[in-house]
């Protein structure tokens, strides 16, 4: 079995071009910064609006419209990353994901603009498939023209996120590739951030061992949110979790708040959910860190309006 | 068209039938498809399966193996050159040569047909042998997660992240198996068999190729016609026989181990050779011992594995600590029932259930067990035991599942190694994703003094907790500080 000079090269070279590619799929990838991570826009209103209603689509729209309609944040031809959270595999009933209807008006209302791309994704702490059909968003959304993605393991970039905590964390894709993000966390209690909102629902666009960040929850979310703004906070305040959070034992442990908090300062949001919630005495964690820490303005002008 | 032709489509046609079949579970395991009975079709062909499930609790579906057997009174082996998945991945790696052995060692198949037999009955399942299940449990739990590891870190290098369509109907994680390795070596092993002598493990292993050997001993059907006048003693035909079966002219052919591979047909130059259909017709004798003596073996043979299975029941079974899946019946009957097809480990969306070697005493070889490191069970899900093809984990369903609740085991803690018990630090990982079940959390934080300071520390409620070990597979200490045992676990 003698082999030629020109076979023995050839082996030689894929043999090689094998290694490279063996020794490149155990690395994590690091990339540089696709775009900004600011993703709010120069001029936003500068006040909250909450809507009280029976109907969440409705008030949805309502809130949105309130803030001056979705082209006030998003321009045509802009790829927009729609971020629910989808944590949990449990019946809207249970209150622990979004609202569908409300993600569906936010979508719908996103697609009015023109947009070039949406993108409907989160991180979930359960098994993907079942969180996304069980919370009802995937169904809420067919026809719709957005992507519903899956996230998986490799869909994150570590970046550096100079913080007091945090100093690098891995960042989901998307969040950094897309010109602007829509924010729609859902109110509900939490066992260590006291209550979860807006704010504790970027933690649904990092990756890696997420578990670091309940060291030190206050400075961890402060930090992530002096990182990554989104263009729009659209608190889902429907149906609250005010017990067993964050998934809750069922119907018997939400309560019907009825409303929707609309804003872009994440830490204004976060404080009216708070009150609407009765915390107002005992303020969660990471928003008295945030005001400490000058994240954005605590108590911004609020809007209240009833359908 | 040449029967040898016919025999490769047949074989493409039921492989590829195969690949359906492990593609199935893994559309189950992603909700793309309920659970049907496509998933498991080759176990309910197999009557290896069959003559367990009459032992251990007769299911009526295993019936539909009844045909396949029967007809290899006519069709000899057919079933391991036609139909088979394993005989056609050794095929593919067999070489051609002569047999070294003779048909006493081939015989030997009996004998583990024989002691799987016996050993059923005393209630031992000895079943990582079966053919079928071998190869099921190579590609859904050793090939299937290596192919979507290598795409996930593939992706991952060229730094694009996985296409929709993949997602969609692949796990966005990777997939990791217990001890898959052993699942390939035990593959790997019997084709490095070929090395010594081509089909090794059809002729002198394999207990189903036994079962059909001895139906097919028969002599009746399908008959090897050797034409003296027209052989020229070539001897091509016996190069090229799969099974040794002695085609060639001058020496009697051994009906009972012949698989209609038609390579003997296909071969010779003359047409010397033809299979042709006999109503009777004088053959060799497989059994050509007496049959007192026959008699006398079988009996023996039983009465010892009956007791060798009886004390290593007995003597040596562990009292097994193992997580098991939720709807599993009761130990000993779950190791009987278990036929360690490794279908539930497939269709197990979270990679909870990993096939055990040892864990589960020495007999639970490749019965499915949980392991909190990779994965946990989740509380909507019954899939396991949808699919479950024997019957060894109970059909369940979801609402039973939850309202009963159905527990696996309970979780306990660590209280030297938790972090807010042990540094004062704070840590609510397992409080936050425990599924609160019975409507309340097992999992609780109390505010406790430790080291001077007030930490919330989680509490496990032994009423509360059904075992689901999410807390073990989310805790951030390395072992986790929560760990499930199977206290408490209901069994049926």
């Amino acid at each position: 079995m003698k082999i030629t000079r020109r076979e023995a090269i050839i082996d030689i070279v894929l043999l090689s071009l094998s290694g490279i590619f063996l020794d490149g799929c155990g690395k994590k990838r690091s990339e540089v910064l696709l775009k900004n991570p600011d993703k709010r826009v120069t001029d936003y209103p500068g006040y909250v609006v909450q809507v009280y209603g029976e109907d969440p689509y409705r008030i949805t729209k309502k809130a949105i419209d309130l803030l001056g309609g979705m082209k006030t944040f998003v321009k045509k031809g802009e790829k927009v990353l729609i971020k629910p959270n989808i944590g949990f595999n449990r019946p809207s009933y249970f209150g622990s994901d979004t609202n569908p209807m409300v993600v569906k008006a936010v979508a719908e209302e996103v697609l009015k603009v023109g947009p070039s791309q949406v993108i409907v994704a989160d991180y979930t702490l359960y098994n993907p498939k079942s969180c996304y059909k069980r919370s009802g968003i995937y169904d809420a959304l067919k026809g719709l023209d957005v992507e519903v993605k899956y996230v998986s393991q490799f869909d994150f970039v570590k970046v550096d996120i100079g913080g007091k905590f945090i100093k690098e964390w891995e960042i989901y894709r998307y969040f950094l590739d897309v010109d602007r993000v829509i924010n729609v966390p859902v109110l509900k209690q939490h066992s260590l951030a006291g209550l979860s909102m807006a704010m504790k629902n970027l933690m649904g666009v990092i990756g890696g061992k997420r578990s670091y960040f309940h060291r030190d929850l206050s400075n961890a979310l402060v930090d992530l949110n002096s990182f990554l703004h989104p263009t729009l906070n659209i608190l889902d305040c429907y149906r609250v979790i005010v017990k067993n959070g964050p998934q809750g034992g069922g119907i018997k442990d939400t309560v019907l708040k009825k409303s929707v908090i609309a804003g872009v300062d994440v830490l204004s949001v976060d404080f009216y959910g708070a009150l609407l919630m009765g915390y107002g005495g005992n303020l969660p964690g990471y928003v008295i860190e945030g005001k400490r820490r000058n994240l954005g303005e605590l108590d911004r002008e609020l809007k209240t309006v009833e359908i | 068209m040449k029967l040898r032709k016919v025999r490769i489509f047949s074989q493409i046609f039921f492989f590829l039938l195969f690949l359906v079949q492990v593609f199935c579970g893994i559309l189950i395991s992603n909700e793309l498809v309920s659970a049907n009975p496509l998933s498991s079709i080759f176990f309910y062909m197999d009557p290896l399966l069959l003559i367990h499930s009459l032992f251990t609790g007769f299911l009526i579906i295993f019936l539909i193996s009844i045909p396949f057997l029967l007809l290899s009174l006519i069709f000899r082996r057919y079933f391991c050159g036609w139909i088979c998945p394993l005989g056609t991945l050794i095929r593919i790696f067999s070489r051609k040569g002569y047999g070294k052995f003779d048909l006493k060692f081939r015989k030997f198949k009996n004998f583990t047909l024989f002691a799987f037999i016996f050993l059923t009955l005393s209630g031992i399942t000895f079943l990582f042998m079966d053919p079928i299940t071998i190869v099921y449990r190579f590609f859904s739990s050793f090939l299937y997660p290596a192919i979507i590891n290598i795409f996930l870190k593939s992706f991952n290098f060229f730094g694009i992240s996985p296409p929709d369509f993949f997602l969609r109907i692949f796990p966005s994680k990777e997939v990791f198996i217990f001890h898959s390795l052993s699942i390939f070596l035990f593959l790997f092993f019997i084709l490095l068999l070929n090395y010594f002598e081509k089909n090794f493990w059809c002729k002198y292993i394999c207990p189903l190729g036994a079962l059909f050997s001895i139906f097919s001993s028969v002599k009746c059907g399908l008959y090897l016609e050797k034409d003296i006048e027209k052989c020229i003693n070539c001897g091509k035909c016996q190069l090229h026989c799969s099974m040794d079966v002695n085609p060639i002219c001058g020496k009697e052919w051994e009906h009972f181990d012949c698989i209609l591979c038609m390579n003997c047909v296909n071969v010779c130059p003359t047409d010397a050779i033809k299979f042709k259909y006999r109503w009777r017709f004088s053959s060799k004798e497989y059994f050509d011992v007496e049959k007192r003596k026959t008699l006398n073996s079988l009996i023996g043979m039983g009465l010892s594995f009956y007791l060798i299975g009886g004390f290593l029941k007995y003597t040596n079974r562990i009292k097994n600590r193992v997580l098991r899946p939720p709807g599993a019946l009761r130990e000993e009957k779950f190791l009987e029932k278990c036929i360690r097809c490794g279908e539930c480990v497939s269709v197990c969306p979270t990679n909870f259930l990993h096939p055990a070697l040892f864990e589960a005493s020495f007999d639970g070889i490749y019965t499915p067990i949980g392991v909190p490191q990779y994965g946990y069970c989740e509380d909507r899900c019954v899939r396991c035991s949808e699919v479950c093809p024997s019957g060894a984990i109970k059909g369940i369903t979801i609402s039973e599942k939850l309202s009963k609740p159905i527990r696996i085991g309970t979780a306990y803690i660590d209280k030297n190694r938790c972090i807010p018990w042990n540094e004062g630090k704070s840590c609510i990982v397992c409080e936050e994703v425990c599924p609160a079940i019975g409507g309340d959390k097992a999992i609780k934080l109390v505010v406790k003094d430790v080291n001077g300071k007030k930490v919330k520390v989680p509490e496990v409620s032994n009423k509360l907790c059904i075992g689901c070990s999410i807390c073990e597979n989310r805790c951030p200490q390395n072992p986790p500080a929560i760990f499930v045992t199977n206290d408490g676990e209901i069994r049926f």
